[in-house]
Formats: structure tokens, C-alpha cells, sequence
């Protein structure tokens, strides 16, 4: 029980990317294409989880004992960089029109303050590690919500005659702002 | 200090082992010179090759040696530059330019009815054969404006379509989307080219169009290399394999419905050079050159029709286009 | 009383002729007779300027199996192979123009007196296609194709059309009540070429005086059902699921649920072309409209020309649109120089308050054509696919089941032409796919 409210609160109540505002970059880049946005949140899924493993590890078992926190930020960056690449060679050879897709988007996962967001927030809130797994993999699912539920709106009104002065971003950045509106309405579902 | 330096070291150390493992588990084969030579192709995904799109033509232009440069919108240095990654020469299409051929803009043509719908030509030719009087003539509502890639062409003030010659790359996608088919592809080297392609007969054309082709026949006629053809049912057709671009037809259509894509400069003999050989007063099809042997020839300005030939056929590089 | 999901209620606007008997059309003094009058491939003319023909003499001869010919409404002689506006294309098609000598003599030996019951079924499909008879709701299908379905397709349930659906038009209704017999024994010629025992007419509730005269003349195996007024009753994929409560499969035919639909003035040509010889050249047409002096239904000779037929209604009121067939699938026209086909099954005549013509804006994704669609598709997105001209998109958006009724444009607030922007988009998709 305490594990499903964890991963609704992640995923729903504070969504990381409609309530935190983590991870705008490939939420507004990637959200053009329900296909691309489902193998973005994949992508984003294995990582952020994987991540927030190894980097739990890492903090617990190298930067405490060793007092040197103040290097979390990039040991942590570090890691996620090296696991980016990882998914990068993995997508390119199981996908490469998926890999052509996400085109620029897939290394800048790496600067996802998402991913690194989840890995600080599981410190910050001091969960044990298989809290901090499930909050991350929670967390990544939240925003892969976020990101086909975009990417389906998107993919709708890109045919409506929209004025011209807000075609492309504006309307997007507008859109998101009311999605983010209505993910609103799950506050309190969780105490 | 030594610690932090370890610590960092090592979670790097660790990460290259294993992306270094990963890199090779999970290598994939892509020929580098593909990428160089996508950054030659223009980009605009037309589809004019044949393949669905720039990238998917790069790849197969590298990896068969035996695929053919088929993007007609490659320039020179473009075109150099895939020949010198790839290795291997590749000729280019000649360059191909769309002319739009008619020239019946709204003031000088009938309407059959009134056209309320969406602002495409395909889609109103659809509606009863679409409103214009004349079945083959230009609908103008702009729809080879709407597909071109290069944004080559543009709807001008008269209602006519027009192709800005300098950004046109020969791509084809307005001859496709034309419902009446009066786009064609003709070689840059042409020049000339008939702005109708009815085939009403003349009294059928009147009451729908003022401009239109009305099958004189009188260009078929004075063309000096066979090159025209026309008939009662058939707007004149110029076969650019033949055209030498002598700008006769043009002179002679009672209608001006011959049109250029450049109206040529006229010539003049450099005295200096000029051996008096004749060989251009015999070449001139506007018998605009006169002389005395082995005196220097003069040009008729009056008479000259700017097609060049003589500028071909002289042996002593003599004659030259003058710079207005 | 059955029906099916969706659709629309437009004002019906048929007492302007629906009690007007059928009146005779006088012979005119020439006719312009279409080659093309059906779906299929061409037919090839087979007389020449200055023959002879004989009323009911067979002017084209088909070229393929889903094609049929044309003949000569009246005795004459043929003055040219001309060409003539087609009121379905717009464009210029080859017509064959008789001048009608007065005499209206049949061609060698017409009419025939057969009794079809004891023909073959072979030889029934003979005399169906030999006479061009086609499917005279509008679509003008060739009826001895349809009547022909392949091996693997088992046909348990035969309707006949007499809903007619369509605003304004009355000829199906007055021919039920005027010439119950044709309709019914067509009926059971077509039933014993299909090999069933029983057939159903459908007839909607508007129409009472019908149903009543139906249901008395029918005979027992021939059921009469009622519908629900609802446009479009009368589209065979809407018949079929209120009658069976069966869905056509998407992309599919009414064969693939086992079911064959014929309007109920194919059933009478039919009959006559069985029992009679008699080829198709001429059917029941209702002129109406409030644009046209006095509306009449009349009994008119394919390739009559329209100028003739409007003078002998009364001439025109004011007009702002000429129609072939009904408001919401006719095809408009931008000429008087046309001639009636086989499939005109009324000839519309509407002054500009009759119509709306009014230039559309954007959609605002009300979802009203949602409702109003029989076929469940999303027409809004197939306008929106239809602006771009997005077709591969729209393919999967399921363009290809759109029946192209008019409900979604009969309701739309913004005056989108849906239908227009859907036509649009299968032209598209038939270019590309040739061009494959």
C-alpha cells in the first residue's frame, strides 16, 4: 500500500514534470509524435531508475563514509551521463528510426534535471533503496504520462487553424500550462 | 583532496569500462561518409529521387556503388563535394526549371461558376471540373505555391502562378499537384516554352479566354529546326530536344503566347578579331549580319534576335553579347 | 419502429410532389444520350452519324463485366456522337444525339411478352444487363454485378429500397403507390436469381399511404417493414443494420453480410426488362423545389434534355442552384445544357433562401458531425486531415467507409464542407496510390 501511494504520489500528485517543472526540454521537444514520445519515456524510464540506484549506492556507500557530499552533484551527473550513453548505443542498435527520431533529445536526457531531480530528491527525502527505486521508477512513469498525454494533444491540434502569432511553441507552451492546470485536480489524493 | 580525486576517478573509470564493453556489444555499422554526405543534400525532403526523404537517399547513395545521383536539386559544389567523399564520380541530372504554361489569369478568362470551397486547386477541380471557362487552363488557387519545398514559386498579383527561376530545383512536386497538369519541367539550357496547353479550337476558346494558343500554326511554321509542333486540337508544343533557342516563334506569334524564361541579349562583332569568314551572316536565321569578305562583318541591332548561334559558330571567338 | 445510429432529421420539403400523380413526359424532338450513365468501365458506341435506331436499340456496347450499354430512347435517326456536359463529372462527355423521327417504333421485336419465372437464372442476368439496367437511387451501379457476388459470399437476406430519404424527392413514392406490380414482381424475379424465399421492402414512416398499399398488394414471402424517418434511412449500410441489426465490416460490402439491396425503381425496370425486353431508357424523376413554377413527377426518357423538362414544369422561379438528385448527395450544375441520365432521380431546382452559402470557418471540435455520422467516423478530423490535404492520415482515420451522405455538413456550425474536403482527400489517395 505504502508502495502504490508512492508511485501515485510520483506519478500523479507531484508530477515531475506538470507540478515540479522538471524536464520541460524533451517534454516540449520529443512531444510531437506519439511514437517518439512513447520511446522517449522508455528511455527516460531506464534511466531515471537505473540511475537513482546507482546513485543511491554511491551516495550511501562512497560520498557519506568518505565525507564528500559536496561532490554529489557530479558524481551524480557523471553517472547519469555515462547510463545516457549506454541507452543512447542500446536505442541505436534496436531502433535507429527511433534513434533518428529523438535525434538531439536523447543525450540531453544527461541534463534532464528530471533525472538528476529524482536522484538528489530520493537523498532529500531520505528514503532507503528500494523506496528510491520505486519513487524514481514512479517518478519516470509520471513523466512518460505527461509526455504521450502531450504528445496526443499535440498531434490533434497541430490541425486546428491556430492564429498565426501562436503556431509551434506558444500554443504548445499554452496547452501545457492548462495540462498542468488539470493535473492540479490530484492535489490532496494523497496525504 | 586525494580521496575526492580518487572517488571521481574511479566512477569514471568504472563508467568507460563498461560504456567501452557496451560499444563494442552493441556496435552498429554505419558507413561515416553517409552523414557527409547527408550534410550535402539539401534537406528539403522532396522526394524527387525517389526515396522517402534525404537521409534514406544518403544511405542508399553510399552504399551502393552502383546507385545514380538522382536528387535534382544538388548544385555544382554540392555535387562535388558527394563525388569526392564517396569516391567516385557522379554525373548530375541536367537541371531541370518548372514553367507554368498559361497564361490565363482571371482578367482575361470566364468563369463557368461561382466556387465556394476550400482554396485548392485539386479540390475545386473536383467540383464539376472545376470553375474556369476553359477545362486546361490554371484554377489560381495556389496550390503548387502550397506544395513547393523551396518555396519557388509564388502567386503573383495577376492570379498566375510564378517560378522564381533562382531557387527552382526541378523537383517536380508542383507537376504532380496540378490538377490541370500546366506545370512542366523543361531543361535550363531551353528557354522558350508555349503558355497554353487547351485543346479547344480556336472558336471553341474565344468566348473562355482572351491569351490562349489559337493554333495559327504560324510558329510551326517559321521554326528553322522542325522543332514545333501544333494542330487544331493541340496548343503549340515545342520539343526542347530540338529548340535552339533562335527566339523566332516568339517574334512571330500573333498571340504572345510564347514565352522566355530569359530574353536574350543582343550581339556585336569585335572589329579587331573579325576575318570577314561569313560564316555568321550564313548562320543567322534573322539575317541580321551583313559584310564584305574577309572585311569585318556588322550586326543589325534593329534585326538581331539575340539567339546566339552565330556566338556558336564563330571560328575567331569574335562576337559577344552586349552588356545593356 | 428500427433504425440505426446516428443521422440526421433535415425538413423533408416533400409536399411540393408527393402527391402529384406521375405525369407522362411528351416526346421531345432530340435526345443527348450519355455512353458513361453507370459505375465501371467504359462503353463504346456502336452507332454512327446518319444510322437509323429503333426505339430500344442498343446504342454502346459494354467493354468489361462491370459495365452495361445504352439505348436509343425513341425511333430516329442519330445526328452525331457529340460531346455534352456529364452532370456527375462536370467535364465534357461523349454523347450519341438522336433526332427523333415521331414514329417511336421498337426495335426488332420489342416488346417481348416472357414470363421471367420460367426463365434460367442465367438467362434472367442476360436480359438484366443486355437491358443497362443500373441502380436508379443515384449510384447507378450495374445491377446484374451486384446480383452477381462471388462463390465464398452466401446472400440470405434481400431488401428492397423504398425509403428514399432524401429531402424533396418523391419518384420511389410514387411509383410504389402507382405501379405496385412492377416493383413487386421485380421484387421475386430478383429473389429467384439470388435463389431466396423471402424479401423485404422498407419503406419509411413518412410514407403511409405506401406502406398501407405495400403491405396490401404484397405477397406473402414479400415482407413491407416501416422505418424510422431518419436521413440517411435509405443508405444500404444503414438498411441493412436497422432491418438485420448487422454492421458491414469497415472497407466491406453488404455481400459480406450476406445481404443485396436494390432500389425500388431497379426492381421495376428489372421486371420489364425480364418479362418485357424492355432496356432502361426511361425512369420516374421528381422536378421539385420551390425554384421551379410547378413541381411535377414525371415519367421522362433518358437523354431528355433539361431545358425542355424545366419549360414543361412551369419554367424557373428564381434560382440559385440546379441539382441532379437530392440536396444532401446530388451533384450541383452550372449548366441547362445537360440531359437526364439514368440515375437523375429528381432534378432540384433552389432559390438562394433554400440554400446556405456561406463561406466556412475554422472547426471549433463540437462534435455534432460525431453525432450526425451513421457510419461512427470522426468527420471533423477528415475536414481538419481534408485542409492539409493529409490523406495517408486520413486513410487510417477510416476515409474510405465515408458514404459521403452530408450529415456531417448538414450540422456543422461553422459551415464546414466536410463532404467536399473527404472527396478531396480520396481523390488525393487514389492519385498517390496510382502513382505507385
Amino acid at each position: 500500500m505504502y508502495y502504490i501511494l508512492l508511485i501515485v504520489g510520483a506519478a500523479l500528485v507531484n508530477n515531475f514534470v506538470l507540478a515540479r517543472f522538471l524536464g520541460i526540454c524533451p517534454f516540449m521537444g520529443v512531444s510531437k509524435s506519439i511514437d517518439t514520445a512513447v520511446g522517449m519515456s522508455m528511455a527516460v524510464i531506464f534511466v531515471m531508475t537505473l540511475a537513482s540506484f546507482v546513485t543511491w549506492l554511491i551516495n550511501f556507500y562512497l560520498l557519506v563514509p568518505f565525507d564528500l557530499q559536496y561532490l554529489q552533484t557530479i558524481a551524480f551527473i557523471l553517472v547519469i551521463a555515462a547510463l545516457v550513453q549506454l541507452v543512447e548505443m542500446i536505442i541505436q542498435r534496436v531502433s535507429p528510426p527511433l534513434y533518428q527520431a529523438l535525434g538531439i533529445y536523447l543525450p540531453l536526457i544527461t541534463t534532464n534535471c528530471a533525472v538528476l531531480g529524482v536522484a538528489i530528491l530520493n537523498i532529500q527525502l531520505g528514503y532507503n533503496l528500494l523506496d528510491a527505486c520505486i519513487f524514481a521508477a514512479g517518478a519516470a512513469l509520471g513523466f512518460g504520462l505527461a509526455l504521450v498525454i502531450f504528445a496526443g494533444m499535440r498531434e490533434d491540434f497541430e490541425l486546428n487553424t491556430i492564429p498565426e502569432a501562436f503556431r509551434g511553441t506558444p500554443i504548445a507552451l499554452v496547452t501545457a500550462g492548462i495540462l498542468s492546470l488539470a493535473f492540479m485536480g490530484f492535489s490532496g489524493l494523497v496525504k | 583532496m586525494i580521496s575526492s580525486i580518487l572517488l571521481l576517478g574511479g566512477i569514471g573509470f568504472l563508467a568507460a569500462l563498461v560504456l567501452g564493453i557496451s560499444a563494442v556489444t552493441f556496435a552498429v555499422k554505419m558507413d561515416p561518409r553517409e552523414q557527409e554526405v547527408l550534410d550535402q543534400l539539401p534537406g528539403a525532403n522532396c522526394g524527387a529521387c525517389g526515396y522517402a526523404g534525404c537521409a534514406a537517399f544518403a544511405h542508399e547513395i553510399t552504399v551502393n556503388p552502383e546507385a545514380e545521383m538522382a536528387c535534382p536539386a544538388v548544385n555544382e559544389k554540392a555535387l562535388e563535394a558527394i563525388s569526392a567523399v564517396l569516391g567516385r564520380s557522379l554525373g548530375g541530372s541536367a537541371p531541370l526549371i518548372a514553367c507554368i504554361r498559361c497564361k490565363g489569369a482571371p482578367a482575361e478568362t470566364t468563369n463557368r461558376y461561382g466556387y465556394i470551397g476550400p482554396k485548392d486547386c485539386r479540390a475545386a477541380q473536383i467540383v464539376a471540373g472545376g470553375p474556369k471557362g476553359c477545362q486546361y487552363g490554371c484554377l489560381g488557387l495556389g496550390t503548387c505555391e502550397e506544395v513547393c519545398p523551396f518555396e519557388a514559386i509564388i502567386m503573383g498579383e495577376d492570379g498566375l502562378p510564378r517560378v522564381i527561376e533562382s531557387l527552382c530545383t526541378g523537383c517536380g512536386k508542383c507537376v504532380s499537384a496540378c490538377p490541370r497538369g500546366i506545370i512542366q519541367l523543361i531543361p535550363r539550357t531551353g528557354n522558350y516554352w508555349v503558355g497554353c496547353v487547351s485543346k479547344d479550337t480556336a472558336k471553341e476558346m474565344k468566348p473562355l479566354c482572351k491569351v490562349g494558343c489559337i493554333k495559327c500554326g504560324i510558329c510551326g511554321d517559321v521554326c528553322p529546326f522542325d522543332a514545333i509542333t501544333v494542330s487544331k486540337t493541340a496548343s503549340a508544343e515545342i520539343d526542347q530536344d530540338k529548340c535552339q533557342r533562335c527566339g523566332l516563334c516568339v517574334s512571330a506569334c500573333p498571340t504572345g503566347v510564347i514565352s522566355a524564361l530569359s530574353v536574350p541579349r543582343k550581339v556585336h562583332i569585335i572589329a579587331e578579331k573579325c576575318k570577314g569568314c561569313s560564316i555568321c551572316e550564313q548562320v543567322c536565321p534573322a539575317e541580321a549580319i551583313s559584310g564584305k569578305v574577309k572585311e569585318p562583318y556588322l550586326v543589325n541591332e534593329g534585326k538581331c534576335i539575340g539567339c546566339g548561334l552565330c556566338i556558336e559558330k564563330c571560328p575567331s571567338d569574335a562576337i559577344e553579347r552586349i552588356i545593356s | 419502429m428500427k433504425t440505426f445510429k446516428g443521422g440526421i432529421h433535415p425538413p423533408e420539403e416533400k409536399q411540393l410532389v408527393k402527391d402529384n400523380p406521375i405525369v407522362d413526359f411528351p416526346l421531345s424532338s432530340r435526345y443527348h444520350v450519355l455512353v458513361q450513365q453507370h459505375l465501371g468501365a467504359p462503353a463504346k458506341p456502336v452507332v454512327k452519324a446518319g444510322d437509323e435506331v429503333k426505339k430500344g436499340q442498343v446504342l454502346s456496347e459494354p467493354l468489361g463485366f462491370v459495365s452495361v450499354p445504352v439505348h436509343a430512347p425513341t425511333s430516329g435517326r442519330v445526328r452525331e456522337i457529340g460531346r455534352i456536359v456529364h452532370p456527375v463529372t462536370g467535364l465534357l462527355a461523349p454523347c450519341i444525339v438522336i433526332d427523333a423521327d415521331g414514329r417511336e417504333e421498337w426495335a426488332h421485336g420489342l416488346p417481348l411478352e416472357r414470363d421471367p419465372f420460367a426463365m434460367s437464372r442465367e438467362e434472367l442476368m442476360d436480359a438484366i444487363k443486355a437491358a443497362g439496367v443500373v441502380g436508379m437511387g443515384g449510384a447507378t451501379f450495374p445491377t446484374h454485378v451486384k446480383l452477381s457476388p462471388p462463390k465464398d459470399k452466401t446472400i440470405d437476406t434481400f431488401i428492397v429500397n423504398g425509403a428514399e430519404c432524401e429531402p424533396y424527392l418523391s419518384s420511389d413514392h410514387r411509383l410504389m403507390l402507382e405501379q405496385p406490380e412492377r416493383v413487386l414482381k421485380g421484387t421475386g424475379v430478383i429473389m429467384k436469381v439470388l435463389g431466396l424465399d423471402r424479401a423485404t421492402i422498407a419503406i419509411e414512416a413518412n410514407k403511409p399511404d405506401a406502406l398501407r398499399l405495400m403491405r396490401e398488394k404484397a405477397p406473402a414471402e414479400i415482407r413491407v417493414e416501416a422505418l424510422k424517418v431518419k436521413y440517411p434511412q435509405g443508405a444500404e449500410k444503414q438498411l441493412i443494420n436497422a432491418l438485420t441489426g448487422r454492421e458491414v465490416p469497415s472497407g466491406g460490402l453488404p455481400m459480406d453480410v450476406g445481404a443485396v439491396v436494390q432500389n425500388a425503381g431497379t426492381c421495376a425496370a428489372v421486371w420489364d426488362a425480364c418479362a418485357r425486353g424492355i432496356p432502361l431508357i426511361e425512369r420516374i424523376t421528381s422536378v421539385t423545389g420551390r425554384g421551379i413554377m410547378q413541381p411535377k413527377n414525371i415519367r421522362v426518357r433518358v437523354g431528355t434534355p433539361l431545358r425542355e423538362v424545366i419549360d414543361f414544369c412551369g419554367g424557373l422561379n428564381s434560382v440559385a442552384k440546379i441539382i441532379f438528385g437530392g440536396p444532401m448527395m446530388g451533384i450541383a450544375q452550372f449548366t441547362q445544357d445537360i440531359a437526364i441520365m439514368k440515375g437523375t432521380s429528381g432534378v432540384l431546382v433552389l432559390r438562394e433562401e433554400d440554400t446556405n452559402i456561406t463561406a466556412y470557418s475554422a472547426c471549433i471540435s463540437c462534435g455534432r458531425c460525431v453525432e450526425a455520422c451513421p457510419m461512427g467516423l470522426i468527420p471533423s478530423v477528415l475536414s481538419k486531415l481534408g485542409e492539409k490535404g493529409m490523406h495517408q492520415k486520413a486513410v487510417e482515420n477510416n476515409l474510405l467507409d465515408c458514404v459521403e451522405c452530408g450529415s456531417c455538413t448538414y450540422v456543422c456550425p461553422a459551415n464546414r464542407p466536410i463532404v467536399h474536403f473527404v472527396k478531396h482527400l480520396k481523390a488525393l489517395s487514389r492519385a498517390a496510390g496510382a502513382k505507385k
